[in-house]
């Protein structure tokens, strides 16, 4: 098997890169995937404590690309399944100790044993993140529905074409009841502005945070609105036949009737 | 609800559609890597070239930078009264 290698970036920082890629490895897992998650943000490290394997790190990736241990060492089994690995970041280096070339061949090397490897890019376009693009074969932007998350989000889309990706988009955080009030922009607002291939929306969903404090990622959770997103956008990943959302979410009819007659909102 | 009668009948647009406009322009200029100072004279140089073979409704320019999968365009729109050496001709919007 040939692994497909997906990075997934944004741009902008907390705007839920390490969250979809612990939940979407998780949805992907679930499916009966093998799948690696891999943590690029070397010294700043969250995909493991996002996943509850914090305890369980002996080798990080640094580790591996400096030939201290094997590829197979340093990958982590997650809690919950069994397809599901973790290679770790460093917590002590800083993002210059790793290259492109080292980082391109550090995914390639595990191409052969997984169908799936994410890569969990660091926020910002330095080297971290082209280290983090290096050996992907695809690239996920992940964007919320603000102005400066949009606007970095833009910069990175043109950075992913260049090195000749081209990227789909995830919308994370959507407020329903913002959108429909129109104090946040709507999914096709944002779709309009970036022009790039859509692959999801998240919405905004209290349990993320919850998923976050107990170290299980949402997907987990069948009640959890974000939980079906995930798995929506992971069946669109293997190519599933999955009906497109619905983007006409938008400003309500009576948020229009009441801003024309100039009645306070509601 | 009748504190600002006044202002009944008008209203601030909605705040999403202030920030679309806002990042419209912004990434205008952030795609095409021309600073603000920049982008003022280009405006300048473009009206400058049009209206020396059309006549020119106003100074209005519109700028938008568009991408597609294979590539980038710059597609610039502004309204065009017929050709500036017949003087007066019907009115037509064209787009350059």
């Amino acid at each position: 098997m040939t692994g497909r290698a997906i990075v997934i970036t944004s741009g902008k920082g907390g705007v839920g890169k390490t969250t979809t890629t612990a939940n979407l490895g998780a949805a992907l897992a679930m499916k009966g995937k093998r799948v690696l998650v891999i943590d690029a943000d070397i010294g700043l490290r969250n995909l493991d404590v996002i996943m509850g394997l914090e305890n369980r790190i002996v080798y990080t990736l640094v580790d591996v690309v400096k030939g201290k241990c094997r590829p197979e060492q340093a990958a982590i089994k997650s809690r919950r399944s069994a397809n599901l690995f973790l290679l770790p970041a460093s917590q002590t280096d800083d993002k210059d100790v790793v290259d492109t070339t080292e980082f391109g061949n550090l995914v390639s090397g595990y191409k052969s044993e997984f169908h799936f490897i994410l890569i969990d890019s660091p926020a910002g376009i330095e080297q971290g993140f082209r280290n983090a693009c290096s050996g992907a074969d695809e690239a996920i932007v992940v964007t919320t529905p603000e102005v400066s998350a949009i606007r970095d989000a833009d910069r990175v889309i043109g950075l992913l074409a260049a090195k000749g990706i081209e990227p789909q988009l995830i919308i994370n955080r959507v407020d329903r009841d913002m959108v429909r009030r129109g104090d946040m922009l709507s999914p096709s607002d944002v779709i309009d502005i970036l022009r790039i291939e859509h692959i999801g929306l998240v919405m905004r969903d209290d349990d993320i945070v919850i998923s976050a404090n107990t170290g299980e990622p949402v997907v987990h959770n069948p009640k959890s609105a974000a939980a079906k997103s995930f798995h929506r956008i992971a069946d669109r990943i293997i190519g599933a036949n999955v009906p497109a959302e619905d983007l006409s979410l938008d400003i309500s009819f009576w948020a229009r009737v009441t801003k024309k007659f100039g009645v306070a909102r509601i | 609800m009748f504190k600002n009668f006044a202002s009944l009948f008008t209203g601030n647009p909605f705040s999403k559609s202030t920030a679309k406009n806002r990042l419209q322009m912004v990434l205008v200029q952030d795609r095409s890597g021309l600073s603000a100072n920049e982008m003022d004279r280009f405006r300048e140089e473009i009206l400058g070239v049009i209206s020396k073979y059309f006549v020119l409704e106003n100074t209005s320019l519109d700028i938008e930078w568009q991408r597609s999968d294979i590539s980038t365009a710059l597609i610039i729109n502004t309204p065009v009264v017929g050709r500036s050496s017949l003087g007066r001709a019907a009115p037509e919007k064209s787009a350059a």
